[in-house]
């Protein structure tokens, strides 16, 4: 029992075990981040699948899959799929409103023709929309917007009445007074918009039916949450035209802040208040002509994963259709003269998403899909009404997320491991670390190990005594590691923003911290001893060199080291891999035990009496 | 392997002047020391033997450099006599017939050892110096392999096991301390202690076990008259005690407050 006390006693009479204790901490710590964030992302990677395109997608590309609600229908009546929704995929060009001027810029897009309702169900789409209402702010852009329209046709329908006592009202107001033009003539333009941002006082001059009028151009103006609603049914305006929605980072209005989150540039170029055009090459039928088409914006949407955000649009799956030229036709005999009517060419989907019921797995969805799409092949083979036949089976793509994604995921799946393979080399570093203070610690203490050994300690017990220590050091480390790396992770992002935007505040701490340790420094100088001056001045270097780093980073900017655009994700993964963690933990404490083993070794070995033997 | 031959060895010591109708508590039989210094050969016991009886208080006197602390350590089980010449009986076992545990057990129970540099542990308090002695644990080398094996448990466990053992050591710790006039300074650390004192915790701890002999290498070599005689009167309390004492001195002053004295001369008792 004696080992708790000399232990204890030890471990708590000198700095240096706590310097192996804070070395194996930041080992520890150093593998929990890394591997941890590498798993994140892993994870983040595989489980976006799911909210970005469900379980499982059956592919055609270009030419598409037809009677695609057949086979909507045959999947959803499986009981290992929850549901599918069908998707018309292709590329295009996306004039953007901006800038102001007549030469608008042009983005590559993606775009998707969705099926709202049934996309929402098979993919997490809905959570995924990114302007959840219209705050007061953006609802006075859209009023600005309004009264620019419709200002003309306002005051056309004002009665005599109605103007004199708006003219008045401006009489009584100094700050309006500009608004009278030269001859004494209100700019009823420039009324009107400044009235935008002051909507009661409008209303107050208004009949009800006037205003009422001016509400119904945009129910977005009284409803906050109808631009949600937009979002979810790809329309928008009074009567539900077909609307796009964009991904978050197809816009340049956007503008990320430093804290990862994103708002519009001032306002002016919020989306939702504008139009785009969509152009897009139909390839399926040959030569063809681009079509192109202007959406209003619904909403946008943030999916998390930057590659998908930057490129990708959602418009509904009938326009898409249109503009791929997949949508039901009439073939038609070009050989006979009369054109006759052969049959039908139905509509077309390239995509069908199926998303699992709680419990199966992706890959038994896979299963069973594909047996589903063998089944929907032959039945149609065998319907004399239906003209035109979907592709076979080992043409059709009907893959998990997982496999789709597997060029990507394979290498860093790979990576991690080297990532851990080559951190856990620090534990080397550890046990030495451990080898070589112990070992000065069993030279220190020969004289003492000689008495324990006269007043009966085994040598067992005298090694015990040091692999305890090892022990020590190494738990302690580990749990300090562990608390270290939760830390770290848990507020990676917050660690991130305060990089990428350093506080003032912390660099003056540092600055005052630096200044008070350089008194101090200077204080000790007249102690008589050189050590004191000495860590002095290396805490006053330290806090210094902290103090420059801080101030430059403040001084360019702040660094953003994890440029979304780069790492596929918008935030950096934040959930300690704690399989990994416990692994790491316990390879610390195994290394520390190692490294006191010589040491230990070396101590049974001492010989008492030379040991006791005075010099 | 040969303890039955070390066992018979002819004994070659001089009749006891007391205690002779005592049992035999020690016995050292024909030890031989040779210390190798490089190819050089230093033989320092040749034979030595010597019967310590039971409540005996033996006082071995020799010049300098005569073998007298090497003898000591043969006696306290801290070394060993070169192989196969000469063993120690304790209680009529030889030494070298034990098993180390059973050697540990011999220098933590049956033998107190007190030396000329007092050998304290600095990190230790006084109180803790002396229970030390005590909480010299007496596990199984297996016991070890389970407390490594269990880490955090183990750790917790021998953590909580030196409280309690500590708990229970405390009293007989304190009072063996206050009955050698230590009460104030059981918290001090042996560097604010004067060598008289700093022997007196020796003592203390080489007594904690209630060891059957008590082995003090020049107990007072290092301390001047007065001092050196207070320790003398605190050995002489517990000889009185009924303790048997093997005392090494070169001083002959010292020597005659013994039962007996031997001389040691030429790697021999005399
Ligand atoms: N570890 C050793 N290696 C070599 N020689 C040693 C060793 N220990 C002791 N000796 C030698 O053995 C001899 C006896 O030493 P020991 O310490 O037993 O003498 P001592 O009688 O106790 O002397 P003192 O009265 O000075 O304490 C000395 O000559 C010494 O040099
Ligand atoms: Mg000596």
């Amino acid at each position: 029992m004696y080992h708790a006390l000399l232990t204890n006693r030890y471990l708590t009479s000198r700095v240096i075990p706590f310097i192996a204790v804070a070395a194996v901490a930041l080992c520890v710590a150093l593998v929990i981040i890394v591997v941890s964030v590498m798993t994140g992302f892993l994870n983040m990677v595989k489980n976006s699948g799911r909210k970005l395109m469900g379980d499982v997608v059956v592919s055609y590309p270009v030419s598409g899959i037809p009677h695609y609600p057949r086979l909507i229908e045959m999947i959803e009546a499986l009981p290992e799929a929850d549901a599918a929704s069908p998707v018309v995929d292709g590329v295009g060009l996306l004039k953007m409103p901006y800038p102001a001027g007549p030469d608008k810029q042009t983005s590559q897009v993606q775009f998707w023709g969705i099926e709202p309702e049934s996309f929402a169900r098979v993919t997490g789409y809905e959570e995924t929309i990114f302007w959840r209402e219209a705050t007061p702010e953006y609802q006075e852009l859209l009023w600005l917007d309004v009264m620019r329209q419709q200002w003309r046709h306002l005051f056309e329908s004002l009665s005599d009445d109605q103007k004199f006592e708006i003219k008045r009202w401006v009489a009584s107001r100094d700050r309006l007074r500009q608004l009278f033009a030269e001859d004494q003539e209100i700019n009823w333009e420039r009324l009107f918009i400044s009235l935008a941002y002051q909507t009661e006082t409008l209303k107050g001059f208004l009949t009800e039916s006037q205003w009422n009028e001016l509400l119904a151009r945009d129910e977005r103006l009284f409803k906050a949450d109808r631009i949600l609603q937009d979002g979810i049914t790809l329309t928008r305006g009074p009567d539900h035209q077909p609307a796009i929605v964009l991904g978050l980072h197809v816009s340049k209005g956007n503008q990320r802040q430093k804290d990862g989150t994103y708002d519009t540039y001032d306002g002016r170029w919020w989306m939702p208040r504008y139009e785009v055009t969509l152009t897009t090459m139909p390839v399926r039928s040959g030569l063809s002509d681009p079509e192109s088409r202007i959406f209003p914006v619904a909403n946008e949407f943030q999916s998390g994963v930057y590659l998908i955000d930057e490129t990708r649009v959602m418009i509904p799956i009938g326009e898409a259709q249109r503009m791929t030229h997949l949508d039901d036709g009439e073939i038609i005999d070009e050989d006979d003269p009369d054109f006759p009517v052969l049959g039908i060419d139905p509509k077309r989907a390239t995509m069908v998403l199926v998303r699992s019921v709680e419990g199966v797995t992706p890959d038994e969805l896979r299963d069973a899909v594909k047996i589903v799409y063998e089944r929907f092949v032959d039945e149609l083979q065998e319907d004399e009404s239906a003209f035109v036949k979907p592709p076979f089976p080992l043409s059709v793509g009907i893959m998990t997320w997982l496999e789709q994604q597997a060029n990507f995921i394979g290498p860093v799946e790979k990576e991690r491991e080297l990532m851990r393979t080559l951190f856990s080399m620090i534990y080397i570093v550890c046990a030495g670390l451990v080898l070589a203070i112990f070992w000065s610690i069993v030279y220190e203490k020969t004289r003492d190990i000689g008495i324990l050994r006269s007043i009966g300690a085994s040598r067992l017990g005298i090694s015990w005594i040091f692999l305890r220590y090892g022990l020590f050091v190494g738990t302690f480390g580990a749990f300090a590691g562990l608390g270290i790396g939760y830390l770290v992770v848990d507020n990676i992002n917050i660690i991130h923003h305060a990089m990428g935007d350093p506080p003032m505040w912390l660099a003056v701490v540092l600055g005052g911290a630096a200044l008070i340790s350089l008194i101090i420094t200077c204080l000790k100088l007249f102690s008589g001893k050189l050590l004191p001056p000495v860590i002095g001045a290396l805490a006053t270097f330290v806090l210094l060199i902290m103090t420059g780093v801080v101030s430059w980073l403040i001084y360019i900017g702040g660094v953003i080291l994890w440029d979304p655009s780069v790492y596929y994700f918008s935030v950096i993964p934040n959930e300690v891999d704690f399989p990994s963690a416990y692994i790491t933990m316990i390879g610390a404490v195994v290394f520390s035990l190692i490294g006191a083993f010589l040491p230990a070794a070396k101590a049974a070995d001492v010989d008492p009496v030379k040991a006791l033997h005075y010099e | 392997m040969n303890e039955t031959r070390v066992a018979t060895t002819p004994r070659k010591h001089s009749a006891p002047t007391q205690g002779g109708n005592c049992p035999i508590l020690l016995q050292a039989a024909d030890l031989h020391k040779t210390y190798k210094l490089g190819q050089v050969e230093v033989p320092v016991l040749k034979g030595a033997s010597l019967d310590i009886h039971q409540g005996e208080w033996i006082a071995i006197l020799g010049a300098s450099g005569s073998g007298k602390s090497t003898l000591m350590h043969l006696l306290g089980d801290l070394d060993h006599a070169d192989p196969g010449k000469g063993d120690i009986l304790f209680d009529g076992v030889s030494l070298q017939s034990m098993s180390g545990h059973q050697r540990n057990l011999y220098r933590n129970k049956s033998v107190g050892f007190v030396f000329q540099f007092y050998h304290l542990l600095p990190e230790l308090n006084v109180l803790e110096n002396t229970m030390l002695a005590g909480m010299v644990g007496r596990q199984p080398w297996y016991w070890y392999l389970l407390l490594a094996a269990g880490i955090i448990p183990g750790l917790i466990y021998e953590e909580f096991k030196y409280r309690i053992e500590r708990a229970r050591l405390h009293d007989r710790a304190a009072s063996l301390l206050e009955s050698f006039g230590l009460q104030h300074r059981l918290t001090h650390r042996p560097r604010e202690l004067s060598g008289g004192e700093r022997q007196r915790v020796a003592i203390a701890r080489a007594l904690m076990n209630e060891p059957k002999i008590l082995l003090a290498d020049e107990p007072t070599g290092n301390l001047d008259e007065t001092t050196g005689g207070e320790i003398l009167d605190l050995i002489a309390a517990q000889h009185k005690k009924g303790l048997t004492i093997v005392m090494v001195t070169h001083d002959q002053a010292i020597a005659d407050r013994a039962d007996r004295v031997v001389q040691l001369h030429d790697g021999r008792v005399q």
